[in-house]
């Protein structure tokens, strides 16, 4: 007979865990949030181990592919350094040739996607695809990130693992997402970057998210497992140098500035390099678009081996100021051209690894200049430091990210204070010029909207005819002041549309814009309805009800005219009213939920 | 802002005109590079359609011609004087012997409000009105305006 077991080891029974995860899409809130702590733990774990596979994949292919006196092919006399990266192009082109729909889910962008258009669904078959020619790409050499990749073997293992288990589409979403910042986590040995990327890429900053919770858990448990089976070593040994004064502040505010500027350089390199590919060279072939930059990357491999792979090594160097300036800015230059043109030509991998390593050489390159042109001692380690948060931040739009990842990936406290200036200094200049996050932007590409969460993002998707009501009331803007006001406090809206001689709109006229007349009682005799009219841009029928938001709020009106959209543009054809917006938006909230992000996407499937 | 932050000295003019478009044309010249409206022809345009359509003469001797166009780039005023007085049209059939002429941009609408109502407020105070056309030097003008 078995025995029952210690009420201590109950938690730990397999009956318990089967029955608490059975209690996700079964049972009372108890069991069902047990059993999604459970599940998370779950998923914490896979995600973790898959990016430590990941991450050793890639680790000892660069080792066996950069030893020392890497072996020439006697026959033709070329070293195998050029012909690496070749072959790994050669691979991954073939695997994109083989799949083009699968390649397509590429990076967090793909991740997201998955969350806000199949409810977190992710084929199995896409994350083991991702995760080899991730491997391949990187492994050969590609100076590319494991974030991109491990982000979704870990979103794609939560995914699994919820089909799996027959879970509801709600909760594949959050298991989705925790596997997401569970990988990152794990992959960095940072589980509170592994968080905070969940929050600002996966979640979209969205902090009242159910997944949250779920995210925190499967980033504790990947990198509790990370840094048992690893190791609490840090990835960068960091010297010492003394503390940063207050005097060199200022230096790192024209730094962090820098940093947002090389970041639109990098954006530019990226843009010109797809014009190139796309328009001018028409490359549509995998293999032409890829194999010319594999083998061009080769031949500079080498002179400059530490472009090859990830770059954590040449970060340590440049840490430990190891190369010397000449041969960081040239370092500098190939891995942004290399990390624009492989992203282009169709190689994978992410971008956080490259703008830690942009950064670190970016620091390095400006603290030692400034030391030469102005006979300062600013410390290169830590403009070194600080510049990866800086590159991180402005290149991924990702500023709280950047700056715990960077804290924990040296945990090094002196450079909180500037490395937090660079983040969010950096962030916002590329934020102010490209209007949007590289997230946001490349999904809008796609047709879906990602930067406005909320009601204008609801209403983006109800034309104003929808909502307009019809009974416009209008006054000619000769109007004297008197009959005007008779004409407001009977209106039906508070406001009237003012129109010329030939019926054409000249703005509104709202009570409360005239209530400054109203206190002057001189005025009543001065003013007609023109004097007073706010030219408020109409909007037409066809406008989304989003952009007449704008404008109510911009205006701070409570109605606004609407326009046919024909030839007489200037024509009132009715008008939309605040209160309408707001019934029309609660009662579209709930049904769009899931759809809330769509402008124009058009599912592949 | 002060009621003399929208005005100054060289806004300030006793006015040769006898009627109503002349001294309307002679106070918006005055605004000629000052920087608050680049073009003038507009601007009087406007000030005259407007008085079209209904007289900008308030009576008491006063007439506020005004308008608000996109060619103003800040919005200001300009004070004429007339001891002969100017036949506006008001309604008590009395010449305005006091012009102040309001130029504002399209979008301000708010600060025009504010500002045609600061002015007759100072019109309202007691003799500031005989004070301003009885004013020998143009200076007490701005003192009164100062002073508001």
């Amino acid at each position: 007979m078995t025995q029952p077991l210690p009420q201590k080891h109950r938690f730990f029974s397999l009956p318990f865990i089967k029955d608490s995860i059975a209690g996700i899409y079964r049972g009372s809130d108890i069991s069902r949030y047990v059993g999604q702590i459970f599940f998370a733990i779950l998923i914490g774990a896979l995600a973790g181990l898959g990016a430590m596979l990941f991450h050793h994949a890639v680790e000892a292919m660069r080792v066996l592919f950069t030893r020392p006196g890497l072996p020439h092919l006697t026959f033709y006399d070329i070293s195998l350094m050029v012909v690496i990266p070749v072959i790994g192009g050669v691979l991954v082109a073939s695997a994109t040739w083989a799949f083009p729909k699968i390649a397509r889910e590429k990076g967090v962008d793909s991740v997201i996607k998955a969350l806000i258009i199949k409810n977190g669904y992710i084929p199995l078959k896409t994350t083991v695809f991702h995760m080899i020619v991730s491997i391949l790409s990187i492994g050969t050499g590609a100076p590319l990130g494991p974030e991109g990749p491990v982000a979704k073997i870990g979103s794609g293992i939560g995914s699994f693992m919820s089909q799996r288990f027959h879970l509801n589409r709600k909760s594949m979403k959050l298991f989705t997402a925790a596997g997401a910042g569970a990988a990152i986590s794990a992959v960095f040995n940072a589980p509170i970057a592994g968080v905070f990327f969940g929050i600002e890429v996966v979640l979209l900053n969205d902090l009242k998210n159910e997944a949250l919770s779920f995210l925190i858990i499967s980033s504790v448990v990947a990198d509790i497992l990370s840094r048992a089976l690893l190791g609490n070593e840090t990835i960068f040994t960091i010297p010492d140098y003394p503390l940063i004064l207050f005097s060199e502040y200022p230096w790192f505010l024209v730094f962090a500035l820098f940093c947002g500027l090389l970041s639109l350089l990098y954006f530019g390199a990226g843009n010109f390099f797809k014009h190139l590919f796309d328009h001018i060279l028409g490359l549509k072939n995998p293999y032409l678009r890829l194999l010319p930059v594999s083998l061009l990357f080769g031949v500079v491999l080498l002179k400059y081996e530490a472009l090859f792979g990830m770059g954590y090594n040449t970060m340590n160097q440049v840490l430990n100021s190891e190369f010397a300036l000449s041969a960081v800015i040239s370092l500098l230059v190939f891995r942004i051209l290399f990390l624009a043109l492989f992203l282009t030509a169709g190689a994978y991998g992410g971008t956080y690894a490259p703008s830690l390593a942009i950064g670190a050489m970016f620091g390095f390159v400006f603290a030692t200049v400034v030391n030469l042109l102005f006979g300062l001692t600013l410390n290169p380690t830590a403009f070194a430091l600080v510049g990866m948060g800086g590159m991180l931040a402005g290149i991924n739009s990702t500023p709280l990210t950047a700056m715990m990842l960077v804290f924990e990936l040296t945990r090094d406290y002196r450079i909180i204070l500037p490395l937090m200036l660079a983040s969010i200094l950096s962030y916002i200049v590329v934020l102010y010029v490209n209007k949007r996050t590289v997230y946001a932007q490349a999904l809008l590409k796609e047709g879906i909207d990602v930067s406005a969460m909320g009601e204008v993002d609801i209403l983006g998707r109800v034309k104003v005819k929808q909502l307009m009501v019809t009974n416009v009331e209008t006054v000619i803007y000769r109007m004297p002041f008197q009959e005007l006001l008779r004409k407001l406090l009977h209106s039906a809206y508070g406001e009237v549309c003012v129109v010329n001689d030939e019926d054409g709109l000249m703005g509104v006229i709202s009570l409360k814009s005239v209530r400054q007349a109203l206190i002057t009682h001189e005025l009543v005799d001065l003013l007609i309805a023109g004097d007073l009219v706010i030219p408020i841009p109409a909007v037409t029928e066809e406008d989304p009800v989003s952009s007449a938001l704008e404008n109510i709020k911009k205006f701070d009106i409570e109605n606004i005219p609407v326009i046919s959209s024909g030839r007489e543009p200037l024509k009132i054809t009715g008008i939309l009213r605040h209160q309408d917006i707001l019934q029309a938006y609660n009662a579209l909230r709930e049904g769009w939920a899931t759809n809330r992000f769509l402008t124009n996407y058009n599912n592949p499937d | 802002m002060e009621l003399i932050d929208y005005t100054g000295r060289r806004f300030v003019k006793h006015l040769e005109s006898t009627d109503k478009y002349a001294a309307i044309e002679e106070l918006a010249g005055l605004f000629r590079n000052s920087g608050i409206c680049p073009d003038i022809d507009s601007l009087i345009a406007a000030l005259k359609e407007r008085e079209q359509i209904m007289s900008t003469g308030i009576g008491f001797g006063i007439a506020v011609p005004h308008a608000r166009i996109k060619e103003v780039k800040r919005i200001a005023f300009a004070i004429g004087i007339s001891r002969n007085g100017i036949d506006f049209d008001a309604m008590d059939r009395e010449p305005a012997n006091l012009i102040i002429l309001v130029a504002a941009g399209d979008l301000q609408h708010m600060e025009y409000l504010r500002l045609l109502s600061r002015i007759m407020n100072l019109l309202k105070q007691e003799h500031a009105q005989e004070r301003i056309i009885s004013a020998t030097d143009l200076d007490q003008v701005i003192d009164i305006i100062k002073n508001a």
